[in-house]
C-alpha cells in the first residue's frame, strides 16, 4: 500500500459559476521513501493535485488516502491537524515570516505540539543544521540569500519530522548553482532520512533529480518514467 | 504564552512607525476620555459630597439679589432648624483676573460648624475667627500662590468695589477630592461694615433631620411669601446642581467635541490596526497551511490588536496621571474639584479593549474563514 494513493481523483474550480475541470480522474501510487516529481506545463494541475495530497484542498470526487489518512472523509479543522503531523511544505517563494529570525522561523510549526520551549528550539536548530544553516539561526529573511532563504523554508517543513515532503517548485526562483544546492538537500533528506518526497517542477534538470516522473496534461497523467 | 514572541515582533518589528502611532492615538483618545471625566465629575462633585441636612435660602427673584440680614434669625427660630449662617459671594480680582478662586464672605462662626469638612487647626481656626480682617483660603489656592498662614493678600473689588486687605489666618485642607480646598472665605462683618448693608446673597441652613430638610424647606419660603424679598430655599445638592445646569450648556460643548475627537481617533486606531491585519493575508495564509487551525490564526491577530490597544491604554494612562496635577492647577478657576477618578481609569481599560477587539475583530474573522489554499494562490 502506497503512502499516497488517489484513485479516479477529480478537481473542479468555479470562475464566475463556470466550471472549470482542472484534475480529470488521477490515479496515483507513491511508495514511502520515493523522491517524485510531478511536471507539466502551466495550468495541468500539478499545484492542485499537491494541494490536495497536503489537505489543502478537496477534491471534487474520487478517493485519496495519504500517510493512512482518507482525506475526503475528514473536516477542514481536521485536515489541519493532521497535515501538521504528517506534511511538510516547501514552497516556491519560500514564504518565510518576515519579523521573525531562521530559527523562530523553523521553530513555527512545533508551537502546535506539545512540546516544551527548550525541545522546540533544539529541534529547529538541528533543521538548520540538517540543511547548512546551523550558524545562520539569528539571521532574519531580509539578511539571507534566496537559497538560504529555501534552505530556511526546507528545516521548516522537516522540523516536525512529517513522513511526506510535499514541494512546490522549489528551485523555480533560483539561479542553477543554488537550485543544484536545493535539490541536493531534497536528495539527502530522501536517501539518508528515508522522506518521501512529491515535488512540482516545471524544470526537466530538477526533475532528473527524482526517482520518478510523471507527466501531467490536461488534469490527466499522461506518462510516468522512472531513473534506471 | 509560546505565540507571544510571535505575536511581540508582528508588533515590534513590523511597521514600528505605523503601531508606535497606532499606539499613540489609543493612548490620546484614553487620555482625552479620561479628562472629560474628570472635568464631568468636577462639574457634578459638589453635588455628590453635598450634606442632605444642610439647606440653602436666597432670593426667590435671583441669587444677585439680597435678602434682609434679619431673615436668618427668623429662619433660625424655626422647629429643626439647628443652625443658619448667611454669606455673599465676593467675587473680587487677586492680582490678575486670570487667578480666579471662589470667594465668599460669610457669617464664619457659624459656617466653619456647619461645614467640618474644611479642616483647620484650633488654633488657625481661633485666629481666623478672632481677627475680624482675617481670611481662610483651601490649600490649592495656598499652594498655588505660595501662600501661607500670616500672610497679607488683597483683592480689587469688582461687586463691591476697592481694595480689600485681608490676613491669612488659616489654611483648610479637605480629606475627598471632591471637596473643594480652592475657596477662600472672610468674615461677612467685615464686607457689611464697609459697604454698610445688612443684606446677605444666601443663608446656609442646617436642619436637625435631614429627612424634615424638604418640609422645613417649604417652611422658610412660606415664612417670606407675603415679604418683599421672597425666598427660594432648596438643599444644598440642588442648589449645587443648579449651578452645574448653568454650566451645562459648557459641558455639553466639551463632551460632543471630546466625543467627536475620541471617535476619530478611534476610528484611526481601528483602520490602522485592520490595514495592518490585512496586508498580511497571504503571511496568515501560509500559517493556516503551516497547520494553524482557523481558530488559532484568528485569536493571534485578535490578540495583537488587543496588545497594541492596551499598550495605548497604559501609555494613555501614564499621560493621565503625569497630567493630573498639572490639570488640576491649569483648571483650578473652572473645574476647581477636577481630579480623574478611578472608575475613569477602569473606563478607559474597557475602551481600549473595545478599540481592540472592534480592530482586531474584523481581521480576525477573515483570518479564520481564509482557506490556505486561496491564500497560497494569492501569492
Amino acid at each position: 500500500m502506497g503512502i499516497v494513493e488517489a484513485r479516479g481523483l477529480s478537481k473542479d474550480y468555479y470562475r464566475a459559476k463556470t466550471r472549470v475541470p482542472v484534475l480529470h480522474g488521477v490515479d496515483l501510487n507513491v511508495s514511502e521513501g520515493e523522491f517524485v516529481a510531478l511536471m507539466g506545463p502551466s495550468g495541468s494541475g500539478k499545484s492542485t493535485l499537491l494541494n490536495l495530497m497536503a489537505g489543502l484542498d478537496e477534491a471534487t470526487s474520487g478517493t485519496l488516502s495519504v500517510a493512512g489518512a482518507d482525506l475526503g472523509s475528514m473536516s477542514e479543522r481536521a485536515r489541519t491537524k493532521w497535515r501538521t503531523r504528517n506534511i511538510g511544505l516547501i514552497f516556491q517563494l519560500y514564504n518565510l515570516i518576515p519579523v521573525l529570525n531562521a530559527v523562530r522561523n523553523v521553530e513555527l510549526p512545533l508551537l502546535l505540539t506539545g512540546l516544551g520551549r527548550k525541545e522546540r528550539r533544539q529541534r529547529a536548530e538541528l533543521a538548520l543544521d540538517i540543511v547548512g544553516l546551523g550558524d545562520r539561526k539569528d539571521h532574519y529573511p531580509n539578511e539571507l540569500s534566496g537559497g538560504q532563504e529555501q534552505r530556511v523554508a526546507i528545516a521548516r517543513a522537516l522540523v516536525t519530522d512529517p513522513r511526506i515532503l510535499l514541494a512546490d517548485e522549489p528551485t523555480g526562483d533560483l539561479d542553477r548553482a543554488t537550485s543544484e544546492e536545493i535539490l541536493g538537500i531534497l536528495a539527502l533528506l530522501n536517501d539518508k532520512h528515508g522522506k518521501t518526497i512529491v515535488m512540482v517542477t516545471h524544470d526537466a534538470a530538477a526533475a532528473r533529480r527524482a526517482g520518478r516522473r510523471l507527466m501531467l496534461e490536461s488534469g490527466r497523467v499522461v506518462l510516468q518514467e522512472s531513473s534506471a | 504564552m509560546k505565540y507571544l514572541p510571535l505575536i511581540l515582533a508582528n508588533i515590534v518589528r513590523r511597521n514600528r512607525l505605523r503601531n508606535s502611532l497606532t499606539i499613540l492615538v489609543v493612548a490620546l483618545a484614553i487620555l482625552l476620555i479620561s479628562l472629560l471625566i474628570g472635568i464631568q465629575a468636577a462639574f457634578t462633585s459638589a453635588s455628590e459630597v453635598s450634606d442632605a441636612a444642610r439647606l440653602v435660602t436666597r432670593n426667590k427673584v435671583s441669587l444677585v439679589f439680597p435678602l434682609p440680614l434679619s431673615y436668618g434669625a427668623k429662619i433660625s427660630a424655626l422647629p429643626g432648624v439647628q443652625t443658619v449662617a448667611g454669606g455673599n459671594w465676593f467675587q473680587g480680582v487677586y492680582m490678575r483676573p486670570e487667578n480666579f478662586f471662589a470667594r465668599f464672605a460669610v457669617q464664619a462662626e457659624r459656617f466653619l460648624a456647619m461645614y467640618p469638612e474644611y479642616r483647620m487647626s484650633a488654633a488657625e481656626r481661633d485666629a481666623f475667627l478672632r481677627d475680624r480682617g482675617a481670611c481662610a483660603i483651601g490649600k490649592s489656592t495656598a499652594d498655588r500662590f505660595g501662600l501661607k498662614v500670616g500672610d497679607q493678600i488683597q483683592l480689587k473689588g469688582d461687586i463691591y468695589p476697592g481694595l480689600w486687605d485681608f490676613t491669612i489666618r488659616a489654611i483648610y485642607t479637605v480629606d475627598q477630592d471632591a471637596y473643594d480646598d480652592t475657596q477662600m472665605f472672610f468674615h461677612w462683618e467685615y464686607l457689611s461694615e464697609r459697604i454698610a448693608q445688612d443684606a446677605v446673597g444666601f443663608f446656609m441652613v442646617q436642619v436637625r433631620d435631614p429627612e424634615q430638610a424638604g418640609d422645613i424647606a417649604k417652611t422658610i419660603d412660606a415664612l417670606f411669601e407675603n415679604a418683599t424679598a421672597q425666598t427660594r430655599t432648596e438643599t444644598e445638592k440642588a442648589f449645587s446642581l443648579s449651578f452645574a445646569t448653568m454650566m451645562g450648556n459648557v459641558q455639553l460643548l466639551l463632551m460632543v467635541i471630546g466625543a467627536a475627537v475620541f471617535l476619530a481617533m478611534s476610528m484611526v486606531a481601528i483602520n490602522t490596526t485592520m490595514m495592518s491585519a490585512q496586508e498580511r493575508t497571504s503571511e496568515l495564509g501560509i500559517q493556516r497551511a503551516l497547520g494553524f487551525t482557523a481558530g488559532t490564526v484568528g485569536a493571534l491577530v485578535l490578540v495583537e490588536s488587543e496588545t497594541i490597544a492596551l499598550l495605548g491604554a497604559a501609555l494613555g494612562f501614564a499621560m493621565t496621571l503625569g497630567l493630573e496635577s498639572g490639570l488640576k492647577s491649569a483648571l483650578a478657576s473652572f473645574a476647581p474639584t477636577f481630579h480623574v477618578p478611578l472608575w475613569a481609569y477602569a473606563m478607559g481599560l474597557l475602551i481600549a479593549i473595545g478599540i481592540g477587539a472592534v480592530s482586531g475583530g474584523v481581521p480576525a474573522v477573515r483570518a479564520a474563514r481564509l482557506r490556505p489554499v486561496d491564500a497560497l494562490h494569492a501569492l
